[in-house]
């Protein structure tokens, strides 16, 4: 299972040094938009598996204190609907979100960006065994972001591992994002991007590994984007009765 | 002739207040690297715009030429506008001042600031 997942890790990254572009939809980026800025966002997931429906729908408050850091919270709804068993919405687990750039290298229409991440989930979600949306167990999250952006293309990776003491949702996870600008860059901008994003999972103590393939389109106007992406699974290898059919992700971002 | 006269002189009294309204202004142009998308560039837009009183921002994203035009009155300098494009997360390169009185000040990514004087 490991070489499955170290293999998929190299070829994907040697995929991406192909082209790429733009901050992606469903991975993450290294840039900041300027020290004092406020950022509020929401992407909301339909996650349709052979367990059931869920809805979930957070809403994020980004605050950059400095151009190189960032604090955010995600406080987040779910409504949750099993094949089996019971239907309702609540509160979802609360994640608070440090980023801080520790490396920049910039030059003419490009940068290089590398930032420590940590996400700290809070158990206030009910238990639904659901990764990423409510576990109603504490979890913490500790990846590097690196990104290439250039006018004409850019890669956007996440590495990490999240550490979920008191369950069985440990994971190394490893994100990809790239796309495709579909009008010449300008400013103010009028951006219409095509994204292709990929994330694998690897939850080694329950013997899971999940490779999900995202494919994107995100409308960004001056300071407010609106991105739309549909998830599938590339490798699903997880129990029978919980494997991903698909994800609906649409959202929306506002900075002032 | 009665009301040519209060004509002119009221014509004269607004073409002195307009000339009184416009302020002088200096002409900022900054090369700046490490705007790799167009959305970067709002970052850097709007870290300017604390600064009251900015106007005709401009920015070319393919060059990283970004130009403004700042009230004289309030003499920004190179250093300052130097450190607000570090704030906005970017790299400043080149940076050139021409103020009102016509003198220039450039500067380099060495941060060595030259004054040139007069041109005109």
């Amino acid at each position: 299972m490991r070489i499955k997942f170290l293999l998929y890790v190299f070829f994907i990254g040697i995929g991406s040094l192909l082209y790429a572009q733009g901050p992606p939809i469903t991975a993450d980026k290294p840039i900041m938009l300027g020290g004092k800025s406020i950022t509020v966002r929401t992407l909301t997931e339909i996650r349709n598996t052979e367990r059931g429906t869920f809805v979930y729908v957070p809403l994020m408050l980004h605050y950059l204190p400095t151009s190189n850091s960032l604090i955010a919270i995600h406080i987040p709804f779910i409504n949750y609907d099993f094949e089996v068993g019971d239907s309702g919405s609540d509160l979802a687990d609360i994640q608070l979100l440090g980023k801080y750039q520790f490396y920049r290298k910039d030059a003419t229409g490009k940068t290089f960006r590398l930032v420590a991440k940590t996400v700290q989930t809070l158990p206030t979600g009910p238990e639904l065994d659901l990764m990423g949306q409510s576990t109603g167990l504490y979890q913490g999250y500790y990846g590097i972001v690196a990104g290439y952006e250039t006018l004409k293309y850019g890669i956007s990776n996440e590495i990490g591992y999240n550490w979920q003491p008191n369950g069985t949702l440990d994971d190394f996870r490893y994100k990809l994002g790239f796309g495709l600008p579909l009008l010449k860059p300008q400013y103010p901008n009028n951006q219409l991007n095509l994204y292709f994003e990929y994330s694998n999972f690897w939850v080694f103590e329950r013997d899971w590994y999940q490779l999900l393939y995202a494919q994107g389109i995100q409308y960004a106007r001056k300071n407010v984007t609106f991105d739309l992406a549909v998830q599938i699974p590339i490798v699903n290898d997880v129990d029978a009765n919980r494997k991903l059919q698909y994800s609906i992700f649409l959202g929306t971002r506002y900075t002032f | 002739m009665k009301i040519k006269i209060i004509g002119l002189l009221f014509f004269a009294i607004l073409t002195a207040t307009a000339v009184q309204g416009q302020k002088e202004v200096d002409r900022f142009e900054v090369q700046v690297d490490g705007l790799g998308c167009p959305f970067c560039a709002y970052g850097l837009e709007k870290k300017f715009k604390e600064l009251k009183g900015i106007k005709n921002v401009a920015i070319d994203i393919e060059t990283g030429d970004f130009t403004f035009t700042y009230p004289s009155e309030k003499a920004l300098s190179l250093p300052d506008v130097a450190a607000q494009v570090k704030k906005a997360g970017y790299t400043p390169v080149t940076l050139k001042i021409t103020r009102a009185s016509g003198a220039i000040e450039t500067s380099d990514a060495s941060n060595e600031t030259r004054k040139e004087g007069k041109t005109k």
